[in-house]
């Protein structure tokens, strides 16, 4: 059944339509309702991938691709999308695709396929089995669902030799490993897919991806009980960090949270819910009170089972190296913190980063704030800007006139806020920060300012900008409205994005810090990979010198980069830091590097000392910190650098 | 031959002696070890599979389905599932990836362990060319 709507929608060829989908960044951000909009009733109502946006943008490129054919069920799926358009919505704001325009085109595609060339799939004991254990519709080896998790936990370059089933609760989990290990099939459960996705073109697909075996998709995991009493909630592995949020705030509660499309309990595990927030809320086991696991054996058992060995622990040293979960979080308790009156944030731009770094950690020590980062001017321009040539103007912007690269962001209190104050010459306020966000089209026109240029000439043009009249001159210029920011979006989307841009959220630097919904935006220049970790900040000269050494990296391998974000943990004892890379995922001659840069790099890192990598990171959130980040880690030695390059030659080796 | 039965052994014995030079294969290694082969069909019990070696030469090779072996207090146990040992006797899985994909657990000093990586690789690319049966 079609609706009026899908005969609006734009016909493109199916060619068209691949190119699309080749852009296809594997956020996730189509799996929850960030805008208000509501969310996909088809991806919703079926669970597998396939039936998701971002699921039929993979499946397209599949099936272009040859590696798999269509099946009976391809013709469900594309019944099931009514071409109702919310997937635009969404996803038009992050990335600026159309994935609607794919469904219809999938359609078109199936409309003239040849039905007596579907590909007939049978069902076979293992399939039986696990039917068993969750029921007919919540398990299948049909390619064309297989193939939709190409690129968020299968790699491109296998058979479709798997089975995805989707349980919905801890139990279910349980018999479906039990069943998988009495059967010797491997397996690996899915949440949000996107860690793996910024992944899967490098070197590390083969350590984090399933070669063959069964998927196990925690999305129908959906319990969600807020203790306001408690300051806690319970939350289920299919429950996104966006969805905890919105709910934790309707009991003036906020979570330490990750990227918006994250899942919760996968995001515990995978890195300990790397934050801006973290200094103040906490990292690693400080996030939860309790979590319901299931081992490798099918065991379920609970944190708090008092009779249990230690949990919190896991071995110290470089060697301690995991691409996959050691178990399977289904359930968590997680900690809430109370939201305040008079929160506020307070920008402090810098021309250079040594300043920025320096102001971080002091207020790090010192307890300053709830929020607190360190953001590169990429990311700035790339979070306030809604199209990327936007952003790239509005980089161009700060970095050649205004000599705005770095700003320390505070959440904090009225309190704090006046200690940040104190402490610097001037600062970017809320007002400023709200009419950047709705005048960053204005904002991006700059690039061609006469003004601009003269200012640029000043010996202080960040003073000259934010300390003095010129400050409110620049935010009358933006002009700043729902509607001047709307125009940039296509014709038929301006409505909407009108009234997005209308909510007082959209522009409140608080709520969009907790709710994290910009930083997918990074992604729409293709992918980022984001290697990094955490380093003791006890030595300014060594934690500014290993950034260099991501910098130096890129440049030597012409890969774009630029500083992610740095934000204190552990009362600013420590400093995680994300350097991203900037690439086309479609070339295997960059990811090619990106593969270098990510092995180089931990090799480095490994080598200066002090540092935890982001590799080491992995899979180690369910530990406590004081576990993962002490002893503070020396430089690995000569010869155990000899043997981590023999190591990695020998996981990776032909790969580099 | 059937894969971990008696002949399957001694001609491992015999091909591993007679193909692996102790100082370019075996880097002159002294260590020992027990594979704890889990879930083997189709009854899913478990072999325990123990290699000795001393100055890069195989001194021992023993199997034992009653767990007695683990007397003999082996330098690492690496504990799997059938599958996974298949695999990487197959070479469609290195012995590393599956210890980072969590497919094998190691007791031991980890980076003692991974010294001997290479020269485990070498000894199971010698297996290898035994007919097997899975």
């Amino acid at each position: 059944m079609t609706s009026d709507k899908a005969i609006a929608v734009e016909k493109i060829s199916f060619k068209d339509a691949v190119e699309i989908a080749k852009k296809g960044t594997h956020c996730g951000m189509c799996r929850f309702d960030f805008l208000e909009s509501g969310v996909c009733p088809a991806g919703r109502k079926h669970g597998f991938l396939a039936y998701w946006p971002q699921g039929r943008m993979e499946l397209v490129q599949q099936l272009d691709s040859g590696r798999v054919k269509p099946t009976e069920k391809l013709i469900d799926i594309v019944n099931s999308c009514s071409l109702c358009g919310i997937c635009d919505k969404q996803c038009n704001f992050t990335t600026q695709l159309r994935p609607e325009k794919v469904a219809k085109a999938l359609k078109d595609f199936v409309d003239n396929f040849d039905k007596n060339e579907f590909q007939n799939v049978s069902e076979d004991d293992i399939l039986r089995g696990l039917r068993e254990i969750v029921g007919e519709e919540w398990a299948t080896n049909d390619p064309c669902i297989i193939a939709s998790y190409t690129m968020s936990i299968l790699p491109s370059n296998t058979k479709l030799n798997y089975y995805i089933v989707m349980p919905e609760n801890t139990e279910q989990v349980s018999k479906i490993i039990r069943f998988a290990n009495k059967n010797n099939i491997p397996f690996l459960p899915r949440s949000g897919g996107t860690a793996f996705s910024a992944a899967a073109p490098t070197v590390l697909a083969k350590g984090l991806s399933l070669e063959q075996g069964i998927v196990i998709d925690l999305y129908r995991l959906r319990k969600l009980e807020i203790h306001p009493e408690s300051c806690t909630a319970t939350v289920g592995a299919g429950i996104t960090m966006f969805e905890l949020q919105k709910e934790a705030l309707k009991n003036k509660l906020r979570a330490l949270a990750a990227e918006a499309g994250a899942h919760v309990c996968s995001n515990i595990v995978t890195t300990g819910i790397i934050s801006t927030w973290g200094n103040r809320y906490g990292a690693f086991a400080d996030n939860f009170i309790d979590l319901t696991t299931v081992d490798d054996e099918g065991d379920i058992k609970k944190h708090s089972d008092w009779e249990r060995n230690n949990p919190y622990s896991t071995e110290p040293g470089f060697t301690n190296l995991s691409l996959t979960p050691h178990n399977i979080v289904t359930e968590a308790v997680v900690k809430l913190h109370p939201i305040f009156d008079d929160e506020e944030v307070v920008l402090v731009p810098f021309d250079n980063l040594r300043d920025a770094y320096r102001l971080l950690i002091k207020l790090g020590k010192r307890g300053v704030g709830l929020s607190l980062a360190v953001l590169s001017r990429k990311y700035l321009a790339e979070f306030l800007s809604p199209t990327l040539q936007i952003s790239k103007d509005f980089d161009y912007v700060c970095k050649n006139y205004l000599k705005l690269n770095y700003v320390v962001s505070v959440i904090c209190n009225q309190d704090d806020k006046k200690i940040v104050e104190d402490m610097v010459d001037y600062t970017i306020d809320q007002s400023l920060m709200k009419s950047l966000i709705l005048g960053a089209p204005r904002f991006s026109t700059l690039k061609d300012s006469e003004f601009m240029k003269i200012l640029s000439e000043e010996e202080d043009p960040l003073n000259a900008i934010f300390a003095g009249p010129m400050r409110d001159h620049l935010e009358k210029a933006l002009d700043p409205s729902p509607e001047n920011v709307s125009k940039v979006f296509d014709d038929d989307l301006q409505e909407f994005f009108k009234k997005v841009y209308s909510k007082p959220e959209m522009t409140d630097i608080v709520w969009l810090h907790a709710f994290r919904i910009l930083p997918t935006r990074m992604l729409r220049q293709q992918m980022f990979m984001g290697p990094g970790g955490a380093m003791w900040t006890g030595d300014e000269n060594h934690y500014l010198n290993w950034i260099q050494m991501f910098s130096d990296m890129g440049d030597k391998l012409n890969v774009e980069h630029s500083l992610g974000f740095i934000t204190p943990l552990d009362h600013g004892k420590f400093a995680y830091m994300e350097y991203d890379y900037y690439y086309d995922h479609n070339d295997p001659d960059v990811c090619d590097r990106i593969s270098k840069i990510v092995v180089d790099s931990m090799e480095q890192s490994l080598v200066m000392g002090k540092v935890l990598t982001i590799l080491n990171y992995l899979f180690k959130g369910i530990y406590r910190k004081e576990h993962v980040l002490y002893p503070l880690a020396e430089g690995i030695s000569k010869e155990e650098q000899e043997l981590f390059k023999e190591l990695l030659e020998t996981v990776l080796g032909e790969e580099l | 031959m059937k894969f971990l039965s008696d002949e399957w052994i001694k001609t491992a014995k015999e091909i591993t002696s007679e193909k692996l030079d102790p100082e370019k294969d075996l880097k002159k290694a002294t260590t020992s070890l027990i594979n704890v082969i889990d879930n083997i069909p189709p009854d899913g019990k478990s072999v325990y599979f123990y290699i000795a070696v001393k100055n890069g030469i195989i001194t021992e090779m023993l199997l034992d389905q009653t767990g007695s072996l683990l007397e003999k207090d082996a330098e690492f146990v690496v504990t799997g599932n059938y599958d996974t040992f298949v695999q990487i006797l197959k070479g469609e899985m290195g012995t590393l990836i599956a210890l980072i994909k969590n497919r094998v657990k190691i007791k031991g000093d980890k980076v003692k362990a991974l010294q001997f990586v290479k020269p485990m690789d070498k000894l199971n690319s010698c297996l290898r060319e035994i007919e097997t049966e899975y």
